[in-house]
């Protein structure tokens, strides 16, 4: 069952020079419970990607195409048209639990928020009291210690990885349909980015809600998707099951991310990509990796190609066409 | 002291003030509140290897990196490099033949300075010819890049900026911090090339910071890991990765995301306080296999068939380190 | 950066105003400087309408018309004249003020971001006591007791306005010291001198500069108040300030009279804020990273 379809998506954004695209020809589908891996370096887009996809674009962005979400286009709707759908349709999670959070208000009163917008949408009324036991509920489901004293604390008397869980808990307890992450465990270390993406996994299950997962990092979205994209310039380049596109990716930009994963030891130069990723300003005519690529030919430099599916798997490169 | 080693630290602790302590402060009679970032810290680099430093955030990784760079002071205990105690006086000499790169370029090069000028600076000899050699060196183009300013260039090139003017003076031992962490990933690979490279044509000593496993793995030779200011595990990269001996070692290397796994195994609960560590050993909360002496004593570095552990799950059989 | 700053009009409007004061004020200042060096009067009248000592008590009052064309004083001078002849001054305060400020509040600031401990604490306390006092009533007490010159207003001013920038220095420092070029720089053996200059002032001065745009506007409002009060001025050179405290008299049959006067204050003051305004937008975007 498909939750999200984007059709033809562009982005533009008017900068100090001129109009740049940022976002070109995007096209996803999404199935309702299914986690999907948007990888790809600086300037890939792909947090540009999450943020047209819950409208949060700044004021000097276009968006042009469909963006829906059963049923509903919310590329075509109007700020206040949105607000409906904001938190229990689409939810975002940022890079900076801080950035997540208001720093003045209680993390107990926000979570009361998020519940309280959860109910109303349903069109229940509920007593407040039994709406904070279910927000000690998520955060004793979260494993978070000591709940009752959490709760009245602020955003900044806790760590980053504890705030990172509550901002899980209001996604846990708002029951988004779709929920998109941008780089949610960068800032954190490790250990606690391991606990993150396990809570990540449960939410999937309890609730089923799908999730876009954008990252930089390859291993850590093979640890959590169904399904990976892989983003460069602004376009898709490769879309496929996980295991499929990492154990053999078909696309020369997919095949040098993952020979530049460190493995073994410095006996064994790694297989680097060549230069560095383009500006929007000015990005090579034709493929927009012909410059770095190994495998290129003539046509890639002339004409840009499109995505076509080969044996299930999305792929846009003049070798497979 | 053997002629291998070439940098020793001994009984290293840096203590930093966790809050400010001004003349109203002294007169108040407040106590003075300790961050303990290293923790009777030792270490021996050998001449000419690679020594990973791994850690998370609050290990002491960092540190450790600025302390042996002689940037920090240490608050108790002695550096010895190249048999030389390290002092107030010979610090500019010492600091002749180590140099750092840092993990972010765009903030460890002075932005109002071009390329030429940043490697010149660094130099001994400044002549053209030498600051176009090691610029050619990193990989760059230096007709190009001479006279940029490191906002016109990528990340990556400005790491390699970085490299060249560490590499400037012609220095014995380089400290890098986590000198791919900022870097994308198709960047990264170049710069791990280009560093092993370095290292084996100029005969450089690495000491290699950083908190990525997959990393620490392909370049070092040996690799310490670092857990609340202390080093709770040192050994030969390859057994230390394969056959992790402490606890927190396992549970950091089951935490890490690999191609073919899909399962995470992290350890539960927050890195501890720095300022109120856990009573003794630092890992006892976390720790799936604490016995009642790990909340006592903290545990001693031990030596086993090569490898060094600080553990009480190995402390018992085994006889003591000599360090 | 240029190109940023004409962008926007109104960073467009602040540049103009400030360029043509400037642009005059630098072209009268000299006429005026050379005809008192070469004792030959006429030169500092050359360029404009009316002798601005000119008196005629028969063309006293005049409304603006044709010939007086901002109108005429208690004394019959051409105002307009006289406006244009008393610019060059305060584009000299503003400049030797600001400048005196940046140098001094720098040294101070820099060294005591930089060395932290006991100086730094020294330094706080003081810019706390300049801060918390009324700028003007400050400039007051210091200049009316050295007898209320214009070199001692000069003074005055430049004593109150270095602690802000002090302040500036101090936090740009404070922000640069931790910075991995510092430890770099170290390492590489840069001489504190170098280290100084080089790495600490040259990084602190953009956002100090653009603040200084807007700061030229203070002085001079804050100058023209003084002479407003009748301190700084050395009577009978027209003084934009004092201008305005005379016409008040005049109010409201003769409103020429004080009103122009404090118009140019007005839109002399508002172009420095237009332009410094832009400038910080520009600037921060430019440090951004």
């Amino acid at each position: 069952m498909v939750l999200l379809q984007i059709r033809n998506l562009n982005v533009y954004y008017n900068t100090i020079i001129s109009w740049i695209k940022v976002l070109s020809d995007v096209n996803l589908d999404v199935e309702k419970g299914e986690i999907v891996g948007v990888v790809g370096e600086s300037g890939s887009g792909k947090s540009t990607l999450g943020h047209a996809i819950s409208r949060i674009l700044p004021p000097n962005a276009r968006i042009q195409g469909d963006i829906i979400i059963d049923g509903v286009n919310l590329a075509k709707l109007k700020d206040n048209e949105l607000q409906k759908y904001r938190g229990t349709w689409v939810f975002m999670i940022f890079q900076n639990p801080l950035n997540s959070l208001n720093p003045v208000k209680k993390v107990g009163h926000q979570l009361l928020e998020a519940v309280k917008i959860r109910y109303q949408r349903d069109g229940k009324k509920v007593e407040e009291e039994s709406l904070m036991k279910d927000v000690i509920e998520v955060l004793k489901d979260l494993r978070l210690p000591d709940p009752y004293s959490i709760i009245d604390r602020y955003p900044h008397q806790l760590s980053g990885g504890q705030v990172q869980r509550i901002v899980i808990s209001m996604a846990l307890l708002l029951k988004p349909k779709l929920l998109i992450t941008d780089e949610p465990t960068s800032a954190l270390d490790v250990t606690i980015q391991a606990q993150v993406v396990n809570l990540f996994k449960q939410l999937n299950k309890e609730i089923n809600t799908s999730i876009i997962f954008i990252t930089h990092d390859i291993s850590l979205a093979y640890v959590v998707s169904d399904r990976i994209v892989v983003m460069y310039a602004g376009r898709i380049m490769e879309d496929g099951k996980v295991e499929e596109v990492l154990k053999s990716p078909m696309h020369p930009y997919t095949q040098g991310l993952v020979a530049s994963i460190p493995t073994g030891d410095k006996n064994q130069k790694l297989t680097a990509i060549p230069s560095n990723p383009p500006s929007f300003f000015a990005l090579p005519t034709g493929c927009k990796f012909s410059n770095r690529c190994s495998k290129v030919f003539d046509v890639c430099r002339k004409k840009e190609p499109s995505i076509i599916e080969k044996n299930g798997r999305k792929i846009r490169c003049w070798l497979y066409e | 002291m053997s002629d291998n080693v070439l940098y020793k630290a001994v009984n290293i602790n840096k203590y930093y003030l966790a809050k400010k302590r001004g003349i109203l402060e002294s007169l108040a009679r407040e106590p003075p509140i300790y961050v303990r970032a290293l923790d009777n810290v030792s270490v021996e680099i050998r001449r000419g290897e690679v020594l990973g430093v791994v850690g998370e955030s609050g290990s002491g990784k960092t540190t450790l990196g600025k302390v042996l760079a002689t940037l920090e002071k240490p608050t108790s205990g002695n550096l010895f490099f190249m048999g030389m105690e390290v002092n107030g006086h010979n610090v500019n000499h010492v600091r002749k033949h180590i140099h750092m790169v840092f993990q972010n370029p765009m903030t460890s090069i002075n932005p109002r300075m071009k390329v030429k000028d940043i490697v010149k600076e660094a130099m001994k000899e400044k002549r053209e010819e030498r600051i176009k050699k090691v610029l050619e060196e990193v990989g760059l183009d230096y007709n190009y890049v001479k006279d940029k300013y490191p906002r016109e260039l990528s990340g990556g090139q400005t790491q390699r900026v970085a490299i060249a003017r560490a590499l400037a003076k012609e220095p014995d031992f380089l400290i890098l911090d986590e000198p791919t962490s900022a870097l994308d990933a198709s960047v990264q690979a170049q710069i791990l090339n280009l560093l092993v490279d370095l290292q084996k044509e100029r005969k450089l000593t690495y000491l290699f910071i950083t908190h990525n496993i997959a990393v620490a793995r392909y370049i070092s030779d040996r690799v310490i890991i670092m857990y609340a200011g202390k080093i709770v595990e040192e050994g030969n990269t390859k057994e230390v990765i394969s056959e992790p001996m402490h606890p927190y070692t396992q549970s950091l290397l089951s935490s890490v995301p690999e191609l073919g796994k899909k399962e995470l195994k992290p350890p539960s609960g927050e890195v501890p306080s720095l300022i109120n560590p856990p009573s003794g050993c630092r890992f006892n909360p976390r720790c799936p296999f604490a016995m009642p002496i790990c909340k006592e004593k903290e545990p001693p570095l031990v030596e086993i068939n090569g490898r060094k552990v600080a553990c009480w799950l190995y402390e018992t059989n085994w006889k003591k380190a000599s360090s | 950066m240029l190109k940023a700053l004409i962008r926007d009009k109104a960073g467009l409007l602040g540049l103009i105003i400030v360029s043509l004061f400037l642009l005059w004020s630098l072209i009268q200042g000299i006429l005026e400087i050379l005809s008192s060096y070469l004792r030959k009067q006429y030169l500092g009248y050359i360029l404009l309408p009316h002798n601005p000592y000119q008196y005629n008590l028969q063309l006293a009052f005049h409304p603006p018309s044709s010939t007086f064309l901002l109108g005429t004083n208690a004394e019959g001078e051409d105002i307009f004249s006289r406006i244009l002849y008393a610019l060059p001054r305060d584009a000299f305060v503003a400049i030797v003020v600001v400048f005196s400020a940046i140098i001094i509040g720098g040294i101070l600031g820099i060294l005591a971001g930089y060395l932290g401990g006991i100086i730094d604490e020294i330094l706080m306390r003081v810019t706390d006591a300049f801060l918390s006092l009324p700028a003007l009533i400050l400039v007051i007490a210091i200049t009316v007791p050295l007898k209320a010159t214009f070199l001692a207003t000069i003074l005055g001013l430049a004593i109150v306005w270095w602690p802000t920038y002090a302040r500036f220095y101090r936090a740009q420092t404070l922000r640069i010291k931790n910075m991995d070029y510092i430890s770099a720089a170290k390492l590489s053996g840069v001489s504190r001198i170098s280290l100084f200059y080089r790495y600490i002032f040259l990084n602190s001065v953009d956002p100090v500069l653009a603040y200084a745009a807007l700061d030229f506007g203070n002085v001079i409002l804050t100058y023209s108040t003084l002479a407003f009060l009748g301190i700084g001025i050395t009577p009978p050179i027209p003084e934009l300030g004092e201008m305005a405290a005379n016409g008040v008299t005049g109010l409201p049959q003769y409103w020429w009279w004080a009103l122009f006067p404090g118009l140019t204050i007005l839109i002399i003051v508002i172009g420095f804020v237009l332009l410094g305004d832009r400038l910080q937008d520009v600037v921060a975007g430019r440090i951004a990273y």
